[in-house]
């Protein structure tokens, strides 16, 4: 998604056209960001809107190096992230020291095959994870951060992070099997 | 629905890929009212910091008419009393708390005046014979006494009392110091705190009962004089200055000189008319109003064209004839050269601008007196362009094509703001109605064109406002 420069510049001098159309151009992307950290729909929309006003108070700071969506996506992440960090205590509590890395290859076997679903669908799944989880499952699944980067951001361990993460996909995993979306065996052919 | 269209490989082997693949990227439009909450943060975030320039015209008149219903609800709701307390203050009088059994008991006078740092008091004793039980020397009902002292020198600290005795007898004043009589003592008792009393003329007069010691104090703290007498003591304090408030009008004109800066330094001449609604507080003030502005600028054509200029000449020959001694005779004719030439040219006209403007200013009163007041106020404006006046360049070149007119008049921005400084000079003709002498600078905060940089190129301009300005309430 491009953006004219022209949308940036009026944002930098803080004119409220060029903020109105930089809000519609990307509101929508970002939200959909916003829902997969937040529990609702609500909080999804509050996290939105601070990340927003963030932007624009920072969008100075922007140096045009790299992709502006993904300059935005990382102020809507890292403020989600406060979000939680200041509204209520993540539940990482289980601190696993050694985790099996048999049993996380085995979770990350491919399953067989899967119904078609929508976004909103799986997106409602991730929102129903409990928070630690999700923060986890999401910097490391869509965001690719590593177990180093998600536990210095979150100020955890590696170790609370890959437990984090294997609990995660297991919830889901069992959640998308309940649902019919995930098969275990279903050969195409067969 | 068989098992091939119901499920599709999982090619990708993973979940993650699955999750990724169906989720990044999706939209969901957020609530409508969002962007609404947004802008209104955004806009306090940005008023909170002093920058006005995304507060719509509707939000402005708005503010205007909130800051109107506001000040008339504070005046309204002040009780008439206070209102009529508060005109009172300006008259620069003192109060006297008299002591009830002391009032309207006597007929003598005591009148204290302090012109400036000279202070004199009188005594004026309205006698009645039987009063003296028919003394013979008092043939004049009247006995006055006065005397004057320097209350910044002259007395020394803790105050040897000046005393002013009645001499009964023959009806003079004695100054001589420690004697009594039996008729009355007026000491006046300086004060090392003493403040002068910040009047230029004071005047009190009150009956008090005429007795044999009267003594007078000079000022101490609020006490401008205490008169001790036998019957009570009597306070004559400066009057509490009670806050004044009230509403005023101004109407007047301001001729003003804006000067433009770089690339072109240049003044233009502007004029306003404008009506201003103040309301005060003490010696505080808000004002603001409306402000109908014509201001002229510059217009800029580059003109291009091409001429015919001439560049020399030669000498043609016409024709010619043998002559009688077979001389040729040439008859020539001088033949101009010209030059197709392209030409540019600046051509610079006055455009008229009319602008709106509205002000908030707040004003403190830094002198008062009877008849004038100086103000200084400071405060935003904003100006919006409503209308504009756009002169035709003049373009006379004779033997010449016109190629191109080009207009770089650089447009004009719909709204400026700039923040304004003024010294109010009120000359008061009557209670109500004053002259004014308002001189005033103007500092823009942004350009008045938008192919400027705001940096270095926002204009200034100075201006006389003069006018009247009706005070209501007061």
């Amino acid at each position: 998604m491009l953006i004219d420069d022209s949308i940036i510049e009026g944002c930098v001098a803080g004119k409220r056209s060029a903020q109105s159309a930089l809000y519609l151009k990307y509101s929508s992307v970002m939200l959909a960001v916003c829902l997969r950290y937040a529990q609702n729909r609500d909080e999804a929309e509050d996290i939105l809107q601070e990340a927003f006003l963030k932007i624009f108070q920072h969008i100075s700071t922007y140096r045009k190096e790299g992709s502006f969506e993904g300059w935005m996506k990382r102020i809507m992440i890292n403020h989600a992230l406060n979000y939680y960090r200041k509204n209520r205590k993540l539940p990482f509590h289980e601190n696993i020291e050694s985790i099996n890395e048999m049993e996380i290859m085995e979770l990350e076997e491919p399953q067989a095959v899967h119904a078609p679903v929508s976004a909103e669908k799986l997106l409602a799944l991730i929102q129903k994870l409990p928070p630690g989880y999700r923060l986890v499952f999401n910097m490391f699944v869509f965001e690719e951060y590593s177990h180093k980067e998600i536990s210095e951001a979150l100020s955890i361990s590696e170790n609370t992070s890959k437990s984090q993460l294997l609990k995660a996909r297991k919830m889901l995993r069992n959640r998308l099997f309940d649902l019919n979306i995930l098969q275990n065996t279903a050969p195409i052919n067969e | 629905m068989n098992e091939e269209t119901k499920y599709k490989a999982f090619d990708e082997g993973r979940m993650d890929e699955f999750l990724r693949q169906t989720v990044e990227g999706h939209r969901i439009e957020p609530d409508p009212g969002l962007w609404k909450a947004i802008s209104r943060k955004l806009l306090w975030r940005e008023i909170s910091r002093l920058n006005f320039k995304n507060l719509s015209a509707r939000n402005w008149a708005a503010g205007v008419a909130g800051l109107l219903v506001i000040t008339s609800v504070i005046y309204l709701g002040l009780p008439a009393s206070n209102r009529n307390a508060a005109d009172d203050s300006s008259t620069g009088k003192h109060i006297a708390s008299v002591p009830a059994a002391m009032q309207n008991t006597g007929n003598d006078a005591i009148a204290y005046t302090h012109p400036g740092s000279q202070a004199s008091v009188s005594l004026t004793k309205n006698v009645n014979k039987s009063t003296l039980h028919d003394d013979p020397s008092f043939s004049n009902p009247i006995i006055s006494q006065s005397g004057k002292f320097d209350i910044n020198s002259n007395l020394p600290t803790g105050g040897k009392p000046v005393t002013f005795l009645e001499n009964p007898e023959d009806n003079t004043t004695n100054a001589s110091s420690g004697v009594t009589h039996p008729i009355g003592k007026v000491s006046i008792m300086p004060n090392q705190s003493q403040i002068p009393i910040p009047f230029s003329e004071m005047e009190i007069t009150r009956l008090v009962p005429y007795n044999t010691a009267l003594v007078f104090s000079l000022p101490i703290g609020d006490t401008i004089l205490t008169i001790s007498t036998p019957g009570g003591i009597i306070n004559f304090k400066k009057e509490t200055q009670s806050t004044s408030r009230f509403f005023s009008v101004n109407l007047g004109v301001e001729p003003e000189m804006s000067t433009y800066a770089e690339p072109d330094n240049y003044s233009k001449f502007n004029f306003w008319i404008n009506g201003r609604l103040t309301y005060h507080i003490s010696r505080f003030s808000i004002a603001t109003g409306l402000g109908l502005g014509y201001v002229f600028d510059e217009g800029k054509y580059r003109i291009d064209y091409q001429s015919r200029d001439s560049v020399g000449y030669f000498t043609s020959v016409v024709s010619y004839t043998t002559g009688a001694a077979n001389e040729i005779i040439y008859k020539t004719k001088t033949e101009n050269i010209y030059d197709s030439l392209v030409h540019m040219a600046d051509d610079r006209t006055r455009n008229r601008y009319t602008y709106l403007q509205v002000p908030v200013l707040l004003g403190y009163r830094l002198f008062e007196s009877n008849s004038v007041s100086l103000t200084f106020q400071i405060g935003p404006a904003v100006s919006f362009l409503i209308g504009s006046h756009l002169s035709e360049p003049v373009i006379n070149y004779p033997n010449a094509r016109i190629i191109k007119v080009e207009n770089n008049t650089p447009e004009r921005v719909t709204a400026n703001w700039q923040i304004w400084t003024n010294l109010n000079l009120e000359i008061r003709m009557n209670r109500k109605t004053s002259f004014y002498f308002e001189p005033s600078f103007k500092y823009f905060l942004s350009p008045m064109t938008s192919q400027e940089k705001a940096t270095a190129k926002a204009p200034w301009s100075v201006g006389l406002g003069i006018g009247l300005q009706f005070n209501l309430g007061k």
